[in-house]
C-alpha cells in the first residue's frame, strides 16, 4: 500500500516534486491566505528525484501569478488541482518568461524602489538569470534571485 | 539602447546626415504645433541645450524644467505623477532622471513618446547615436574598427549605451579599466554574447590597437562610497606624449564634461574627435525628435 506522508485532500492545491529543502521557500513566498489549510512533508523518498518536498493546501487553488512564481523556486515541479477528490488538473511547473511583483530589484538606483509599482523581470534558464524589465540589471546567481524574492 | 535594431539606428543617423545639410530656413517647420516637454530632474548642459536648440531650430515649443527641485517633485510627488501631469501639455517629452529604468517607466505611462535623455547610470540613448554617428562621419564607417573604452566603465551609462548599440556592428571593443571601475560582471556577460570584447588594465599597451578611444568622467556622484571614488579618481590623464603611443589616425572621443580626464593639450592635436562629437547632437536630436513626430502623425492616419 503507498504511504501517504500528508492526508489527501478532497478540494484543494497539491505540489509535488519540489526539490528537497524548497518546501519553506515556496511557502514564505506565496503568502497564502488563512482560508487554505496548509500541509507539508519535506525529504521524502521520491523514485524520480530520491528525495521530494510536498505541499498541500486544502481548500484553495493557485493562482497563475502564484504558480509563476513556484516555477523560479521549484522548477520541475507538478502542479495537481484536486476537485471531489480527483485530479482536475494536471500541470508541470516551469520557469516563466516575465515575473511581475515577485523579485526585488537588487540595484539601490532601479525605479522600481523607489516608485509604487511591480517589478518585472525577464527570467532565462541554464544557467537562471533575472534581467530587470527597468534598469537592465541582469542577476546571474540563483542564490542572490532567492534572497530577493518579495 | 536594447530597443533599438541596427536599421533603426542606421535610420535615425541617415536623417541626422539630411539635418546637418539643412540650413536654419529649411528646418524651422518640422516641429510646427508641437510643444515638446523637457523633464531634467538631473543638471545638464550639452543634452538639455541641444534639445532645447533643436526644438527651437525646428519651429517647436518648449515645456518643462531643468532642475527637480522647482518642481512638485521637491513636495514628494511621484515620477509617474509628474509625466501624468506634463502629458496633458505636450505632444513628445524628453526625460533625464538620476535613477535607473526611470525613462521606460515614463514611457509606459504616458500615451506620449518619450525620448531618454540618460536614466541614471543604465542608457543614455541619443548621447550613444551621436557617438556612432561621429565614429561613421570620421572613418566613412563603424564596421572593422577597434574601439576602446577607458574611464568609468562601472557607471558610466554612455560606456553602456555605445557598447550596446556597437554589438550590431563588426568592431572589436577593448575596455580599459582598474579593477574597480570595470564593468559590471552582468553587463560584460551581455555584450560578450553578442561580440568581441577584450579587457585590458594599461592604456598604453593597448593604444597601439586603436581606433577610437571612447574616454569618459570618473563620475564622483554615481559612487555608493566617496572613498572609493578618492581612490580612482585620477586613474589616468590622456596626453599628447601618451596618444603618441596609438596610431597617427587614432581618434579620441568624450562625451564631455571632462575634469581632468584629457588634458587641454590635446584639443588641438588633430586626434581630438569631442568637439565635432559635441556638435552632432544637433542633427541627431533634431532628426529624432522630427521621426517621432512623423510617427505620431502616421500612427494618427
Amino acid at each position: 500500500m503507498k504511504e501517504l506522508h500528508i492526508k489527501a485532500i478532497e478540494n484543494g492545491t497539491a505540489i509535488d516534486h519540489i526539490p528537497p529543502g524548497r518546501a519553506l521557500k515556496v511557502l514564505s513566498m506565496l503568502h497564502l491566505p488563512l482560508q487554505a489549510t496548509i500541509s507539508m512533508a519535506m525529504h521524502v523518498d521520491s523514485r524520480r528525484m530520491k528525495k521530494k518536498d510536498l505541499i498541500y493546501a486544502e481548500n484553495y487553488e493557485l493562482k497563475e501569478q502564484e504558480i509563476k512564481k513556484i516555477g523560479l523556486v521549484a522548477r520541475n515541479a507538478t502542479l495537481n488541482i484536486i476537485r471531489n477528490s480527483e485530479v482536475a488538473v494536471k500541470q508541470k511547473i516551469t520557469l516563466p518568461e516575465t515575473i511581475r511583483n515577485a523579485i526585488t530589484c537588487p540595484n539601490p538606483a532601479c525605479i522600481t524602489n523607489h516608485e509604487k509599482i511591480p517589478s518585472d523581470f525577464e527570467l532565462k534558464d541554464n544557467p537562471l538569470e533575472a534581467k530587470c524589465h527597468y534598469c537592465e540589471r541582469v542577476i546571474l546567481e540563483e542564490k542572490q534571485i532567492l534572497e530577493n524574492l518579495k | 539602447m536594447s530597443d533599438f535594431s541596427k536599421q533603426d539606428i542606421e535610420c535615425v543617423l541617415e536623417e541626422a546626415k539630411k539635418f546637418k545639410r539643412f540650413s536654419k530656413a529649411q528646418k524651422n517647420r518640422f516641429l510646427e504645433d508641437k510643444t515638446i516637454g523637457t523633464l531634467f530632474f538631473e543638471p545638464s548642459t550639452r543634452t538639455r541645450l541641444s534639445f532645447s536648440t533643436a526644438i527651437q531650430n525646428l519651429g517647436g515649443k518648449e515645456i518643462g524644467f531643468a532642475e527637480a527641485a522647482s518642481t512638485s517633485t521637491a513636495k514628494g510627488e511621484s515620477l509617474t505623477d509628474t509625466v501624468r501631469v506634463v502629458e496633458k501639455y505636450c505632444d513628445l517629452m524628453v526625460i533625464r532622471h538620476p535613477l535607473n529604468g526611470s525613462a521606460r517607466l515614463a514611457a509606459e505611462v504616458s500615451c506620449k513618446p518619450v525620448i531618454n535623455a540618460g536614466d541614471g547610470s543604465n542608457q543614455h540613448p541619443t548621447q550613444t547615436l551621436l557617438d556612432v554617428y561621429t565614429i561613421q562621419e570620421a572613418f566613412g564607417r563603424v564596421d572593422g574598427l577597434h574601439i576602446g573604452f577607458v574611464g568609468d566603465l562601472r557607471y558610466g551609462r554612455t560606456v553602456h549605451s555605445l557598447a550596446n548599440a556597437l554589438t550590431h556592428f563588426k568592431v572589436d571593443q577593448h575596455f580599459i579599466a582598474p579593477p574597480e571601475l570595470g564593468l559590471p560582471d552582468y553587463f560584460k556577460k551581455e555584450i560578450t554574447k553578442k561580440g568581441l570584447v577584450k579587457e585590458h588594465t594599461n592604456l598604453e599597451d593597448t593604444l597601439p590597437e586603436l581606433d577610437v578611444l571612447y574616454c569618459t568622467r570618473i563620475q564622483k556622484e554615481r559612487f555608493p562610497d566617496p572613498l572609493e571614488y578618492e581612490k580612482v579618481k585620477d586613474s589616468y590623464t590622456i596626453t599628447p606624449a601618451l596618444l603618441g603611443h596609438g596610431k597617427k589616425e587614432l581618434k579620441v572621443m568624450h562625451p564631455l564634461p571632462r575634469v581632468n580626464e584629457i588634458s587641454y593639450e590635446v584639443d588641438s592635436t588633430p586626434h581630438a574627435l569631442y568637439f565635432e562629437q559635441l556638435a552632432n547632437g544637433l542633427p541627431i536630436r533634431e532628426a529624432l525628435l522630427t521621426l517621432l513626430c512623423n510617427a505620431q502623425k502616421e500612427e494618427r492616419k
